[in-house]
């Protein structure tokens, strides 16, 4: 079972939300951000990380049984790519930006594109208390269910921030940032079922 | 009409321009399947294309056009 966070545009909080995600559903942190900042977050944790070599490394990686959280780059990369064609849930970060949304709809369409059959869930990331970013989020949620299912908004936080700083989960924020990010977490659940349960390999 | 409003229709169109740009992006980057005459080329030996341009240079035809006759005499076209 492998959870791809991705989205085509950078700066959309894709390491914040994969890094929680992994912890708290207890799954193993795949790095491939050449950035190394999940990385990074889990050594903070004193959690490890995978950070496969290369390409070949990595298909052999997500091919093979477990349960996991990659946090991929920005952008169209062979290795962003083929995490996305590989993820039985890709999970996409977006802001509430005019860039943001045309970013979207680049990445729905790859998304639908390398992976047809694949479950897409939409997480509105690092919104803001404005009239625009409402009107954004009643768009999103009503326009959910083709393309994608709707995860939950994250609203941008300094609890956030300081959690991630200090090597917690956006759970263990406490106060607003846990309550959005539960809302998260439960959709995540649910989407993937019991498929999240580890395998057992008597090979 | 709200700001409210008017985001929700313009994050829409957003999503659908970056949509098409992907879809124009892809179709850009799909390489144009190969053609009858070059599909047989692809699985040939080099020394056999070599013999078959020297053959194309001494009819005065082009390469393809030794292809095509070669591929008219098999019986595959």
């Amino acid at each position: 079972m492998n959870i791809t966070v991705w989205a085509d545009k950078g700066g959309v909080g894709k390491t914040t939300l994969a890094t929680s995600l992994a912890a708290e559903l207890g799954a193993t942190l795949v790095d491939i951000d050449p950035q190394g900042d999940a990385a990074r977050w889990a050594t903070l944790r004193g959690m490890t990380a995978e950070i496969p070599g290369d390409r070949k490394s990595l298909k052999a990686l997500l091919a093979s049984p477990g349960f996991r959280v990659v946090d991929c780059p920005p952008g169209q990369s062979s290795e962003a790519i083929t995490t996305v064609e590989m993820a039985d849930l890709l999970i996409i970060p977006t802001r509430t930006g005019e860039a943001d949304m045309v970013a979207l709809g680049r990445s729905l369409k790859v998304a639908r594109r390398v992976h047809p059959e694949g479950k897409v869930g939409l997480v509105l990331n690092l919104a803001r208390d404005t009239g625009r970013a409402k009107g954004i989020e009643a768009a999103l949620r009503a326009q959910a269910g083709a393309h994608y299912l709707w995860l939950g908004r994250l609203c941008a936080r300094v609890g956030a921030e300081e959690a991630y700083a200090s090597g917690k989960t956006l759970l263990q924020a406490g106060g607003a940032v846990a309550y959005e990010f539960r809302q998260v977490l439960e959709a995540t659940r649910a989407l993937i079922g019991d498929q999240a349960a580890q395998p057992i390999s008597v090979n | 009409m709200s700001k409210a409003n008017t985001a929700s229709s313009s994050a829409i169109s957003a999503i659908n321009l970056g949509a098409q740009e992907q879809e124009a992006r892809m179709i850009r980057a799909t390489p144009k399947p190969h053609t009858e005459t070059e599909r047989f080329h692809l699985h040939l030996p080099k020394d056999a294309i070599r013999a078959m341009k020297l053959r194309a240079a001494e009819r005065g035809v082009t390469a393809a056009q030794v292809v095509l006759d070669a591929l008219k005499h098999a019986g595959v076209l």
